[in-house]
């Protein structure tokens, strides 16, 4: 049996689902899959449902472009959601080894070959 | 239900991950249903591969375009989810016969664009443009703004290429076609079309009119509809326009071919987006559901009064006899308007279909048909099963 939307979930986008985003939005003409557009991001907000989907989204805006409604601004409710699944201790594999090497390191790349350092000539404009 | 992703993914790219299910259990409507799993066929081979699949293991599908039915026409209920969007090849483009032949997902703007190259277009421009594809377009035989001018899709179609319940492929001509444009991928799936193009049309102009009473509004549409220049008449009431930050006003949005309007295009951009937007602005203040009566002319005004008196927000085709009234959620006026259209010998659907949230509004003749197909294309019952009928 159907349901209303506005039983399910938390509301945490006013998306009105109208889908008329999905085209706008890079990764989505990449992967070609709903829940990988603005749109799909607005259901998986609306009900709270974590996913790596929501760090696939490059925070571009051009969803924000597209958008029927002034003042949506999905990547702010995307960039605030992130936060929310680190704390729940939701993150990616990447984020957590780029960390990682920040905290060993002090970069987010690895081991700095310290005799290779001075052959390393920086140019600059 | 049995079925395994593993056999799916046999056929095609294929998932059941929670997000995608979720995600793929909407679309734009206030619908919510069950997807059991989704699908991505890439070409008719695959999609082949997966209906044999379905039909084996008895698998319910619903088919799925760009996701903007308003009615639930995508979301599935306890059914595999067929996402078209990767079978949106433009095959063949005939500037000579002006037509094309395109898959079921290639999206509408996206067609325009290529078609523009060869000074076409297809010139039915439902409000989704942005997002509508083909194949839900010809499963919903969608209208526009456009409309009073060009017709509905069925208007356009020279010809299907369409798979039933069972796999088959049929390849119909122009008068088959026409049978099964507006059958709401409840009787066979669209995998391509062969469909017809104009010349297309820059040289256009918008004009803007205001009116405080009904009557002096009607009088101008009646004045436009005898107009051949005027392509598209929209209208939009006094409660919609406050919702949307204009004047308490009855309005008229008029596009024209040539440069009758005072506002040559491109200067009239500002003018459509608030129109083609007006529709989330009503969502998002809290009047989700949105309705399309069709009404005759001659009734119109009493219409539009009777809804003007209950301060419900409207807009719509008016020159095609299309209105889309917005209604908050539970209210009693909704079922109200149903009773006060058989007054004025309107029709509760016209361009959104039928779907799951308009099913007991079905005319009986369309029901019939649709019966009458489904036994004939899909005897297992598994096409969009529990939509119109």
């Amino acid at each position: 049996m159907a349901e209303e939307q506005q039983t399910i979930g938390e509301k945490k986008t006013n998306c009105t689902l109208c889908g008329l985003c999905r085209l706008s939005c890079p990764i989505y003409k990449v992967f070609l899959n709903e829940t990988a557009s603005p749109r799909g991001r607005a259901v998986l907000l609306k009900q709270n449902s974590p996913s790596r989907h929501f760090y696939l989204c490059t925070l571009c805006k051009a969803c924000n472009q597209a958008c029927t409604l002034k003042d949506l601004d999905l990547d702010e409710k995307i960039r605030n959601f992130r936060q929310e699944l680190v704390e729940l201790g939701l993150t990616t594999e990447a984020n957590e080894r780029m960390i990682e090497k920040i905290r060993r390191y002090g970069n987010t790349i690895g081991p700095v070959d310290e005799s290779n350092k001075k052959k390393i000539e920086l140019f600059c404009c | 239900m049995p079925y395994s992703i593993v056999s799916l993914r046999q056929a095609c790219q294929a998932t059941d991950s929670p997000p995608e299910r979720v995600v793929y259990s909407t679309d734009a409507s206030t619908i919510r249903g069950d997807a059991i799993a989704v699908c991505w066929p890439t070409n008719i081979d695959e999609l082949q591969k997966l209906m044999r699949i379905a039909t084996r293991e008895k698998i319910l599908i619903t088919m799925r375009g760009g996701g903007t039915s308003l009615v639930g026409g995508a979301v599935p209920q306890n059914a595999l989810v067929i996402d078209t969007s990767k079978m949106a090849k433009i095959k063949a483009i005939h500037p000579d016969e002006k037509t094309v032949i395109a898959e079921a997902g290639v999206v509408l703007d996206d067609l325009n664009n290529v078609l523009a190259n060869y000074g076409l277009e297809f010139p039915v421009q439902p409000g989704s443009h942005a997002a509508a594809t083909i194949g839900g377009m010809i499963a919903t035989n969608s209208a526009g703004m456009l409309s009073p001018k060009n017709g509905k899709v069925e208007d356009w179609v020279k010809g299907l290429t369409i798979m039933d319940g069972t796999a088959k492929v049929f390849n119909f001509d122009e008068i088959e076609s026409k049978e099964f444009v507006g059958t709401e991928g409840c009787c066979g799936i669209i995998v391509e079309a062969k469909l017809k193009l104009k010349e297309r049309n820059d040289d256009m102009s918008t004009d803007l009119f205001e009116f405080n009473d009904l009557t002096s509004l009607m009088n101008k549409v009646n004045e436009l509809m005898n107009d051949n220049d005027a392509l598209a008449i929209e209208y939009i009431n006094r409660h919609a326009a406050v919702l949307a930050d204009m004047k308490s006003k009855e309005y008229l949005l008029v596009r024209y071919q040539g440069q009758k309007g005072s506002y040559k295009l491109g200067d009239d951009y500002d003018l459509w987006k608030l129109r083609e937007n007006i529709y989330s602005v009503l969502v998002e203040k809290e009047y989700p559901r949105i309705e399309d009566p069709q009404i005759p002319r001659e009734n119109m005004i009493k219409f539009l009064e009777w809804l003007n008196q209950k301060g419900i927000p409207c807009y719509g085709h008016i020159g095609y006899g299309i209105v889309h009234p917005h209604f908050k959620r539970n209210q009693e006026e909704l079922n109200l308007m149903f009773e006060f259209l058989k007054i004025v010998n309107g029709k509760a659907a016209s361009e959104h279909g039928i779907g799951l949230l308009k099913k007991k509004h079905a005319p009986f003749v369309f029901s019939q048909k649709i019966k009458m197909l489904k036994e004939k294309y899909d005897p297992h019952n598994i096409l969009n099963k529990g939509k119109i009928i």
